[in-house]
């Protein structure tokens, strides 16, 4: 399909690959809606390149999908001001049988507050499950810029996360 | 303990997308809105905007697609380049027209100018306002700012440069002109003439000039308050277009200079409306342009008043005239 600019392709395209992109765009939004807004601009630049795209156009998208959400944390620095508000909360201090949804709940709010390219290499290692060399082939990235990166993310993850993994903990003892 | 961790995330990422659906429409209204951006392009070819549509439009393509401007891997270069090309040939024809007077702010700031294997230097840069206009410019300087960082005698002085009153020599590449001072301070003024090279506003002096500049401080003070100076340094490709930003809340063109012009790092932030610069980052120091009909009132504003009661002393530098 090198003309991705048509209506059919596009629906097409969107029947074959479009959830999967929705999930992967709301995962670097942090969002449902906000995911539906980056896979919108995402579609646009697709329509805006047509004829001129070498390859899969689902590969462009996807390509398009990580830049454009790395270039709009970087303007907008949410991850910044958000940061001290997942710091100071804390989980409850009585386990309940929803400690699990808790800890999932408290993981997906710090990968969103977590640095553009730093998120972006999790989703793709991650969620995508690439590897290391396609991960930097699909962030025009090193490698050793992915191996750091993921390394970092996740032990930030950690990090924050650590009380939400401590209550879990204790609940599976108690049970 | 990490291949846990990182099951753990890749099962909250499933948890967390799991009801996730394709919405009925994304690809209509993706559509719609591709079509009201080419729509809103063709107007603004319509009327006569074409180049800073064209270059805002090139550069959010390369820079939103590719994270990274004038990376993007395939094609639009071709596209880029004349609209790179339409906008300095655009912004050289606003300064160089001189219809205006170039007005220069610069408020109090603080720049570190870093020196090849020496510490770097902070300096502290007082607010001055210039005002430039043909062959004649003169500048306020309000030194309180230096008085308070370690300079108790830098005086507050009021400038005026001008071409002198009777025939110089003059060579090819030195003019001279009218320098006179008045200093609030200790209430003297003086009046010498200097000659210079930067009078002839010629490309190829206006590079050779800043190329070798790595004083911030310098290159803002001499080269970027003159519009001939701006013209010359566009006319030999030392600034070319790499973006926009908004500057004062309104969009703005921004060029930035190449190899050729400066060791500085040097940003002009041009208005897309008149073409116009409107701020220039040289090294750190920050300068506001504005640029003012010439009315008589502001006429007047290119003039020193020299305060009754004031003495004239002899310039440090040159004979009095």
């Amino acid at each position: 399909m090198q003309d991705a600019g048509g209506a059919a392709d596009l629906e097409r395209l969107l029947a074959d690959h479009g959830g999967q992109l929705l999930r992967t765009a709301v995962l670097l939004a942090g969002s449902h809606p906000d995911g539906e807004d980056l896979l919108q601009a995402g579609l646009e630049r697709l329509l805006r390149r047509g004829r001129r795209i070498e390859g899969s156009p689902e590969a462009y998208l996807r390509r398009t999908l990580y830049h454009l959400a790395a270039d709009g944390w970087r303007r907008q620095g949410t991850w910044r001001t958000k940061l001290p508000v997942i710091r100071a909360s804390q989980p409850p201090a009585e386990p309940d049988l929803t400690a699990a949804a808790d800890l999932r709940d408290a993981l997906m709010r710090i990968l969103r507050m977590l640095p553009p390219q730093q998120r972006a290499v999790i989703v793709l290692r991650y969620w995508e499950q690439l590897t290391q060399a396609e991960t930097a082939a699909a962030l025009g990235c090193s490698e050793g810029t992915v191996k750091s990166a993921a390394s970092r993310g996740l032990k930030r993850m950690r990090d924050l996360a650590s009380p939400w993994l401590a209550a879990g903990t204790e609940q599976e003892k108690a049970t | 303990m990490s291949e846990e961790f990182e099951e753990l995330v890749r099962g909250s990422m499933e948890w967390f997308t799991g009801d996730v659906r394709i919405p009925a429409g994304l690809a209509g209204r993706a559509r719609a809105h591709h079509r009201r951006r080419l729509l809103a392009v063709r107007a603004a070819i319509a009327a006569g905007t074409v180049a800073v549509v064209s270059a805002a439009a090139v550069i959010a393509v390369t820079g939103g697609a590719s994270g990274v401007p004038g990376r993007h891997p395939h094609g639009g270069g071709a596209v880029r380049a004349q609209a790179a090309a339409y906008v300095i040939q655009r912004v050289a024809r606003a300064v160089g027209t001189r219809s205006l007077i170039m007005e220069i702010s610069t408020p109090e700031q603080v720049i570190t100018t870093e020196r090849p294997g020496k510490r770097p230097v902070r300096s502290f840069v007082p607010r001055s306002v210039w005002w430039a206009y043909h062959d004649r410019s003169r500048g306020k300087v309000y030194a309180a700012y230096l008085r308070r960082h370690g300079h108790p005698g830098a005086a507050d002085t009021d400038t005026e440069y001008g071409p002198p009153g009777k025939s110089l020599a003059s060579s090819p590449s030195l003019h001279p002109f009218t320098q006179t001072t008045v200093n609030y301070s200790d209430r003297t003024w003086s009046r010498g003439t200097q000659l210079t090279g930067l009078a002839s506003g010629s490309a190829r002096a206006a590079c050779e000039l800043v190329k070798g500049m790595t004083d911030p401080l310098l290159a803002g003070e001499v080269v970027f308050t003159s519009p001939s100076f701006i013209h010359a340094a566009l006319a030999c490709g030392g600034l070319s277009v790499t973006g926009h930003m908004r500057v004062h809340g309104a969009a703005a063109i921004t060029l930035t200079g190449t190899r050729r012009l400066a060791t500085l790092p040097i940003t002009l932030y041009v208005s897309p409306a008149t073409y116009l610069p409107i701020r220039i980052m040289i090294g750190g120091l920050r300068q506001d342009y504005r640029w003012l009909a010439p009315t008589t009132a502001r006429l007047a504003l290119l003039r020193v008043r020299i305060p009754p009661g004031f003495r004239r002393v002899s310039d440090a530098t040159r004979p009095a005239r």
